[in-house]
């Protein structure tokens, strides 16, 4: 059973077959559980739980015949892990917040930034500077929205920056992914990109790192 | 997409530093914590296992047979107990593990069954699924990937 592929096993296992969950989980159990580690860096002993709790829903989704649970296999996993681990981490700043109040209009981009200070403090440091690199290709693009004076060119700009937002969530998964130990072939296949557009991303990475000086 | 003139080497060194990294973050999955996720699967694939049982159409054992005819010719049949439908699979003469298999319901249940979407998952793997037209469902199938016997289930 071990030469069958992810899609393969949820299959099995949707069919209520318990030894390819076990192949299927052995197989992305320690990823997944260092990717929420790394997201959870401030939160360590929340970790287990929300690792749990994640393979949990995913397998509720199995139950309920979910279509979404064959179809995307450890990339849902991933997703709902990262979802877990953010949830957890807005609930948690609610909870403590001094005045209770929360920006409920939180960009995306300070959502990024609450994640790299969460890596910074666990020590990581080269992710976490990766991720500010990565981060600052939007600042970029967000200030050349703001330095815009004509109405075209700003239009022109937001178009540039929707798309730097996409570059660098795919360059983010990219770096955690292959961090993690997964092939590229499987990298593409967990993100839905092509092996040639994972290849070109990581050329970035290596780039921008580089750039950075933190590849010396 | 334009090209860095980053070669294989280069890359290569950069996930090997990149994977050092992650990895000298890394932690084993604790033991309790594996088994409740274990335990939770167990119980999670029995009830699936009911809800497929109750929606079954149709459970039975099969036999999978290789045979060479009087022609020479390499040939698949899977033998079932066959009450509403009949399954059947076809020579393939260019490649004998490559072929065509049809599950056929009898002609006093045909009304009720036509058009209506079923699934064929013989060995926990799924095999046919669809929709039954003139009372027939086919498929083509890799048959070297069947066990050479198991159990099938038709349900809806």
């Amino acid at each position: 059973m071990d030469d069958l592929t992810d899609l393969e096993l949820v299959s099995r296992y949707l069919e209520g077959d318990v030894s390819a969950f076990t192949v299927f989980y052995m197989r992305h159990e320690g990823k997944l559980y260092n990717y929420i580690r790394n997201k959870l860096a401030n939160y360590s002993s929340e970790v287990d739980d929300i690792f749990q709790a994640t393979w949990m829903d995913w397998q509720e989704l199995c139950l309920l015949g979910e279509k979404k649970a064959q179809d995307l296999g450890p990339s849902l996993l991933f997703t709902m892990g990262k979802n877990k681990s953010l949830d957890h981490i807005k609930k948690y700043k609610k909870e403590t917040s001094l005045d209770g109040l929360e920006d409920e209009g939180e960009s995306k981009l300070s959502q990024i930034v609450d994640e790299n200070a969460l890596l910074s403090a666990e020590g990581v440091s080269l992710i976490a500077s990766s991720y500010q690199v990565i981060d600052l290709q939007i600042q970029e693009a967000k200030a050349k929205v703001a330095a815009s004076q004509k109405e075209f060119d700003k239009a022109s700009e937001k178009k540039k920056l929707e798309k730097i937002i996409l570059l660098a969530e795919e360059q983010k998964k990219i770096l955690d992914y292959r961090g993690l130990g997964y092939s590229r072939a499987e990298v593409a296949d967990i993100s839905g990109l092509s092996v040639d557009r994972v290849r070109y991303r990581e050329e970035q990475l290596r780039e921008l790192m580089t750039e950075a000086g933190l590849l010396l | 997409m334009s090209e860095l003139n980053v070669t294989d080497s280069e890359l290569d060194k950069f996930e090997s530093r990149i994977q050092k990294v992650y990895a000298s973050n890394s932690r084993e999955v604790p033991v309790d914590v594996r088994e409740r996720i274990m335990d939770q699967a167990a119980v999670v694939a029995q009830q699936i296992k009911n809800r497929i049982s109750e929606s079954a159409l149709y459970e039975d054992e099969f036999i999978l047979l290789a045979a060479a005819d009087e022609n020479e010719k390499n040939t698949r049949e899977l033998i079932s107990k066959t009450g509403s439908w009949k399954l059947e699979s076809w020579e393939s003469v260019k490649n004998p593990d490559k072929g065509k298999l049809v599950l056929s319901v009898n002609t006093e249940q045909l009304e009720q069954w036509e058009g209506k979407n079923i699934k064929l998952v013989i060995s926990g793997k799924l095999v046919i699924s669809g929709p039954i037209i003139d009372g027939e469902i086919e498929a083509d199938v890799d048959f070297s990937e069947l066990d050479m016997s198991g159990s099938v289930l038709i349900s809806r």
